[in-house]
């Protein structure tokens, strides 16, 4: 029993195809060998990739792909790959809110924060909104929060009014993909914190149905 | 007229590519969502890959396992995006949302703690894959996922079955180093809360 054997028979001893004395004689070997218990984990992890539901594939996908071919300048994009919600493709429109942050960042509660832009979008319908934040340098750990009040929601997390999360800012613009619904031909308010040990910045802009 | 030629030349090329790929589409988005965390990702990897597939639509028309190459050129595209996604911590963050996505799970039965637990162990593996080279991450992503054989990856690569299996099995090593390894056992960015209590 070798290295060379425990490799050939991998994919057995981990689907349990293997037969019960080859099984035996590949678990004597990883009792004494370092290296192939690290390349049954590896192969285990590569098993579980293989397992994944991988689902149908979308009925127009491959004709999108060609009509993408003949515009190859323009190609079908869903993705910029900041996604936090799903099933609208990349058909929907954007808008931008762009956002200076300096250091020194002021700090002062939300309710007295002036609203930056207020964008006109359609009542029930996703729309993208674009948040580009300009950092002079880059800033590790960064407190991100959206809070969401009034008649706005985010596409695919329902009744959920506020999400936070850390990342890390790079210098220069970041940009951040929001697909926003305004459920309330009044719309509502957008709150976008971003906290740093050092300093904080706080602005607010407003959605509303367009009519 | 040569507007009408161009025009002619395009649909021909556009025929071939669609007779070639369409075809092994369906494994290719296959393998596109077993290495995505949502829809859009997958999506956006297929049409990624078809469109370097039409630009070498030559190549493609030569080669004689087309399966095979497509599927090498996704997974190189696959690692070339990760890294590019590696340079954008605000996607790095988005992953840790995305994982938590309804819809990426609701086609799967398993109970919701399993399933955290199931995307969490996958975001963990694939973010192992970032620290394999794109050809050691193509070719044990081919045997170990895709199922080719050795044979077939001889064919492919041309390199003898002795080379293939120690390349697989040193490439299946340094994966499972990588996983055991803490530092990179979490994901360096992820949604830490939320709440509806507004």
């Amino acid at each position: 029993m070798n290295c060379d054997y425990m490799a050939d028979n991998m994919t057995g001893l981990i689907t349990g195809t293997l037969a019960t004395r080859q099984a035996a004689e590949c678990k004597r070997h990883l009792a004494e060998c370092a290296a192939c218990v690290e390349a049954l984990r590896g192969a285990e992890a590569l098993a579980l990739l293989k397992a994944r539901d991988t689902g149908d594939v979308p009925l127009n996908l491959f004709d999108a792909v060609l009509g993408a071919l003949d515009n190859a300048r323009e190609p079908r994009r869903t993705g910029q790959r900041f996604w936090l919600g799903t099933g609208f493709g990349g058909a929907i429109a954007a808008s931008l809110v762009a956002v200076a942050l300096t250091l020194g960042w002021l700090h002062f509660p939300e309710s007295n924060v002036p609203e930056i832009a207020e964008l006109r979008v359609p009542l029930g319908q996703p729309h993208m909104v674009d948040l580009a934040f300009e950092t002079d340098r880059s800033l590790q750990g960064a407190n991100i929060s959206i809070l969401l009040v009034g008649g706005v929601e985010l596409d695919g997390y329902g009744q959920r009014r506020e999400l936070i999360w850390t990342s890390d800012l790079k210098a220069g613009v970041n940009k951040l993909s929001l697909p926003l619904i305004a459920v309330e031909e009044g719309g509502g308010r957008v709150v976008v914190r971003l906290s740093h040990p050092q300093s904080e910045q706080v602005f607010v802009f407003r959605l509303k149905a367009s009519v | 007229m040569r507007n009408v030629f161009s025009l002619k030349r395009r649909h021909s090329r556009r025929d071939s590519f669609e007779h070639l790929v369409r075809p092994h589409f369906d494994a290719l988005y296959a393998a596109a969502r077993r290495l995505t965390l949502s829809l859009h990702d997958a999506e956006d990897l297929v049409q990624d890959v078809c469109l370097k597939a039409f630009s070498r639509l030559g190549e493609l028309k030569e080669v004689e396992f087309q399966r095979a190459w497509l599927l090498k050129v996704l997974y190189h595209e696959f690692i070339d995006g990760q890294r590019r996604n590696q340079r954008s911590p605000l996607a790095i963050a988005a992953r840790g949302m995305e994982s938590q996505e309804p819809d990426s799970i609701a086609a799967v039965t398993a109970q919701p703690d399993e399933l955290v637990d199931h995307n969490q162990r996958t975001e963990r593996v694939l973010w192992a894959m970032n620290f394999l080279n794109s050809d050691q991450c193509a070719l044990i992503a081919m045997h170990d996922v895709e199922g080719f054989s050795i044979a077939e990856l001889c064919a492919l690569t041309g390199a003898p079955a002795g080379t293939i299996k120690a390349q697989l099995h040193r490439t299946r090593i340094k994966l499972g180093r990588l996983l055991s390894n803490d530092a990179i056992a979490e994901p360096k960015l992820k949604v830490v809360g939320a709440s509806n209590e507004l």
